[in-house]
């Protein structure tokens, strides 16, 4: 059954959707400059407002894991725990956590099986104890190694007491054994089941120390625990400066550019979305190329994302999107006049936009709306309305099949949806360039869309209007903000992330941003918990 | 401890909805405590999120015992009819975008709206997410049966992923047990892989092996080192959760509670694990065996219609889940066979042969578009789990009767006849016989269907009157 459009709105049946509201606008009006918003705010020690004990997400256990004792994670993999629900977009929410005795079995199993991973692998224990074990009964070395990789493991000193005290519960198994390594399993399977490890804990007060800055500037940065090179530099990370040189080294590696994948991959929401398999590893590659790029480029404008004139592609997705052939296996490509869009051109995002085997103004719009514009539509979707069954009729174009915007009672929100799906219509569902409609060549796509009251005609501009949006501003700072405070924010943040983004407004770099925030006096205070 | 207990509808006073509360011992009935040897009681909540063809289809022509073949949605209980009671006519009140009008409620506009009442006995209150919004009915029934169990409850899903196109943790979906403490909800995500479940059900999460050798001649054996790990761990959270914040405390507390409820239910220093072999791919003990099984079928594709041999995952859950209870590793049971909007593929499923417009044919199109007997085949495929299911419980035997006989079984629908139908609902309860009808349809005359949960609370003894927001029963139900 197709969904027809209503003769009249029902009688009775007030619109029941509002617009949403976006602060700030997210275009200004014409003739009014942009008057970026003060950091000033940001440079308060309570900035961060209520801090709390963040989970390891199930991605961060995994590379924490894989980062600290050098072992695939492999068969013991699957075994580690799923995330608890979030109210962000991100995995890591305190406030939503789930504690249960399942829970604890997951972590428990993940642990064993990861553990005797790590007793198999014994180059990779001689290499971070610093020891060979001279038999079953070596407790010396098993003590080395507690302190040594235990500091990693649980983000703090590690006192020659408390590894003695686990070679005393512990090293009967290897004595028992005949096996030394029976009781590094041991200790392994412990430490992986420790909250200091499963949490990054800070403890009750507001200054933090030097581990726990240790611990919050590499999560946010890279994602993973502090290295030893960090947790080395524990005791000066009070100091900004001392954080910023810390930062500035961590901002150059490998992992900090793929936190800023994932960062994007979940902010606009494509590291779930399914892609055509001939596409998936060359599309996801394309994206975080061209954040990689963004991130490492001190001067460049993170938002350039929006609007960015070169994409990386392979051979394969060139063709796929009808632009000109990398050199080589692949490579930069400047898009062709009129195609300049950044993500929006990707296919891990245009795929956001993917329905009923084409694409869905509605949803695309939607999707877009809320995030990039952290726009919200409220109330619920109206009675009678059946969102999984394709509106009108396969024969029309999609300008009439798509017929809300011209119903009062949907006109609301589809004038705010549509209007921005079908200014992308010329990407197809894995972003695809098309000039007509492919369910119907008889169907011209003009590209004509509306975004804050503001025209455009395709996705290049619109990504222009993004790029400069007050709006995506404010959205995107929000979401870092989510991520280093591990919690949603609220209306009690909105000094802070007014102020957040107006540090944004500073240099538009993300990687000035980051330095910006890991100086900044709330990255070494705790808020009320 | 006087005879006389205190009721939980004098606990609840004030009438507080959608709230779980802790079942203190004083509150048991006497009786209860004095049949302590018997076999424990089970709960299973069984949900499939589709619907279930026409009225004809599924209910039987006349109400009360069974006189005729089950109709076509329900064709594969026919060998335990007998075990079975059919409940039609039931219904959910709906409202429009506002304040509920009546308990339990649903949403009209349905996309898995329906999935809060059915489970936790509380009004839906977004049409399209389907968040469970209070204690669900297994959870009160894990806090009232979980003494001597190993796992208080446990979750699984038969459907391996959410095929809408979404891949890795968002293909997981939502689920459909709940705890809420306080005003906190907590979801219980169930688990949809059989080699995952396999591993925690009967090794307790870990394959630690004991130690190899004997001790010495006088030197007292040690513990599993399984034990020992745990008891590190625990020797920190003194020191832990007295340096952090009060918020912080509450929930290192939960953290370390959990911990210390697995480390006392393991043993103390044995030189085996006793009563548990593995071998030739089945698992064995004193209450039966349980096949290996193996790797996971794969997922054929994340997009709509996907498949991965969910036949053979649901068959193995149905075994399992019986083997769990007949060991008491759990009491209490959720099994999602399905989410909340079902895009499985139905040619598997049904042989369906209606292609939607995304190309591919799966049961929740079949719900909008195809004719009542493949709704009625889809509801049935997953009848055809629980069936098995009841079989197997049948099967084992306990004491003088068999496990069935001291488990209560619910099977709900999202839907009733077709897809967002609230109107005309057909729900299932089995096992039981001593405290529910079994054998007979029930015509419930507009009945919330949340009420189902609630009767089965009421079946396993828990002495409750309210559940979420719903009270009451189901006529001629309940013995």
């Amino acid at each position: 059954m197709t969904q027809q459009p209503p003769a009249q709105q029902p009688p009775g049946q007030p619109p029941v959707m509002q617009p949403p509201v976006m602060e700030p606008p997210i275009t200004q009006p014409p003739g009014t400059p942009f008057v970026p918003p003060s950091p000033a705010a940001f440079q308060q020690p309570g900035a961060l407002g209520e801090t709390g004990a963040q989970r390891l997400s199930r991605r961060q256990l995994l590379a924490a894991a894989e980062n600290i004792f050098g072992v695939p994670a492999g068969a013991a993999a699957p075994l580690a725990p799923f995330d608890s629900a979030s109210a962000t977009y991100f995995e890591s929410d305190y406030r939503a956590l789930a504690f249960t005795s399942q829970l604890i079995l997951d972590y428990e199993s993940f642990a064993t099986e990861y553990a005797r991973a790590v007793r198999a692998d014994r180059t990779n224990f001689v290499q971070r104890a610093g020891c060979t074990p001279t038999g079953s009964a070596d407790t010396a070395c098993f003590v080395k190694y507690a302190q040594g990789v235990g500091r990693r493991v649980l983000r703090r000193t590690v006192s020659a007491t408390e590894a003695q005290a686990w070679a005393a519960k512990l090293m009967p198994y290897a004595v028992a054994d005949s096996d030394f390594y029976s009781a590094v399993e041991g200790l392994v399977a412990m430490w992986l089941q420790h909250p200091e490890f499963l949490y990054r804990v800070e403890k009750a007060g507001a200054a933090l120390d030097g581990f726990e800055i240790a611990t919050r500037m590499s999560f946010f940065i890279t994602g993973l625990p502090p290295d030893d090179a960090l947790l080395d530099a524990a005791s000066r990370l009070t100091d900004a400066q001392a954080r910023r040189a810390e930062a500035e080294r961590l901002l150059s590696t490998p992992a900090a550019i793929a936190a800023a994948e994932h960062f994007h991959a979940r902010w606009l929401g494509f590291d779930d979305a399914l892609l055509p398999n001939a596409l998936d590893a060359d599309a996801r590659n394309e994206t975080a190329k061209l954040v990689g790029r963004i991130a490492a480029d001190g001067a460049a404008d993170w938002l350039e994302l929006f609007n960015a004139k070169q994409t990386w592609v392979t051979p394969a997705l060139a063709t796929h999107y009808g632009l000109p052939a990398p050199g080589g296996s692949a490579g930069w490509v400047t898009y062709p006049s009129g195609r300049a869009a950044g993500v929006l051109g990707h296919a891990t995002v245009a795929r956001l936009g993917a329905k009923f085997g084409d694409t869905s103004p509605t949803l695309r719009g939607y999707e877009l709306m809320k995030r990039a514009l952290c726009g919200k539509l409220s109330g619920q979707i109206p009675p009678g309305v059946d969102i999984d069954t394709q509106p009108g009729l396969p024969t029309d174009c999609k300008s009439t099949r798509y017929y809300q915007r011209g119903v009062a009672a949907c006109a609301t929100c589809h004038a705010i949806t549509d209007n921005i799906g079908f200014g992308l219509e010329n990407l197809g569902p894995a972003g695809e360039w098309r000039t007509e409609e492919p369910q119907n060549a008889a169907c011209a796509i003009d590209g004509k869309g509306e975004v804050g009251g503001q025209a455009f005609t395709g996705p290049e501009a619109l990504g222009e209007v993004l790029r400069n949006s007050p709006a995506v501003a404010a959205c995107a700072t929000k979401q870092l903000f989510h991520v280093l405070t591990g919690r949603l924010s609220t209306t009690a943040d909105a000094a802070s992330l007014e102020a957040l983004a107006g540090q944004y407004w500073q240099s538009r770099s993300w990687r000035a941003l980051l330095l910006a925030v890991v100086t900044s006096p709330a990255m070494a205070h705790k808020g009320a918990n | 401890m006087s005879g006389k207990h205190l009721s939980r509808r004098t606990f609840l006073r004030g009438g507080a909805v959608c709230i779980g509360l802790p079942l203190l011992d004083a509150m048991l009935p006497a009786v209860a405590r004095a049949q302590a040897s018997m076999p424990p009681s089970r709960f299973i909540a069984t949900f499939m999120g589709t619907c279930t063809g026409s009225p004809a289809l599924t209910n039987p022509a006349a109400t009360g015992p069974f006189t005729a073949p089950l109709p076509m949605s329900f064709t594969s209980l026919q060998p335990v009819a007998q075990h079975v009671s059919i409940l039609s006519g039931m219904a959910f009140p709906v409202y429009n975008t506002g304040s509920p009008t009546a308990p339990a409620s649903a949403l009209q506009q349905q996309h898995g709206g329906t999935i809060s009442p059915l489970t936790s006995g509380c009004s839906a209150q977004d049409a399209v997410a389907p968040l469970v919004r209070g204690h669900t009915s297994d959870q009160h029934a894990a806090d009232f049966l979980k003494p001597g169990s190993k796992f208080a409850s446990l979750q699984m899903r038969v459907q391996a992923a959410s095929y809408n196109g979404r891949t890795g943790s968002a293909a997981q979906g939502r689920g459909m047990s709940v705890r809420k403490v306080g005003s906190t909800l907590s979801e219980l995500l169930p688990i949809e892989s059989p080699a995952r479940l396999f591993t925690m059900l009967f090794t307790g999460g870990s394959t630690m092996p004991p130690p190899t050798m004997p001790p010495p001649p006088g030197t007292p054996a040690l513990p599993p080192l399984r034990k020992s790990v745990l008891d590190l761990v625990l020797a920190d959270a003194n020191r832990l959760t007295g340096s952090v914040g009060a918020e912080d405390r509450v929930r290192l507390d939960q953290h370390f509670t959990h911990i210390r409820d697995l480390e006392r239910s393991l043993p103390g220093p044995v030189a085996a694990d006793a009563g548990t072999t593995t071998g030739g791919g089945t698992m064995t003990s004193g209450c039966g065996a349980l096949a290996n099984p193996g790797v996971d079928p794969a997922i054929s594709t994340y997009g709509f219609g996907g498949w991965a041999n969910e036949t053979q995952r649901g068959q193995w859950m149905a075994d399992a889940i019986a083997y769990a209870l007949a060991c008491d590793l759990t009491r209490s049971v959720s099994w999602m066979l399905t989410h909340d909007q079902c895009w499985l593929n139905s040619v598997q499923t049904s042989g369906s042969t209606f292609v939607s417009p995304d190309g591919v044919t799966e049961i929740h199109s079949d719900s909008h578009n195809a004719t009542a007997d493949v709704r009625a085949k889809n509801a049935n495929w997953g009848i055809g789990l629980w069936s098995r299911l009841i079989s197997n419980l049948k099967a084992r035997t306990e004491g003088s009767g068999t496990v069935l006989d001291r488990t209560f079984l619910s099977f709900v629908f999202a839907e009733g006849t077709n897809a967002h139908n609230k109107g005309s609902m057909t729900h299932l309860v089995a096992g039981y016989p001593s405290r529910v009808r079994n054998g007979v349809h029930i015509a419930t005359g507009g009945l919330n269907p949340a009420l189902v949960g609630l009767t089965g609370l009421k079946a396993i003894g828990m002495p409750v009157t309210q559940f979420g927001e719903i009270s009451g029963a189901i006529p001629g139900l309940l013995i």
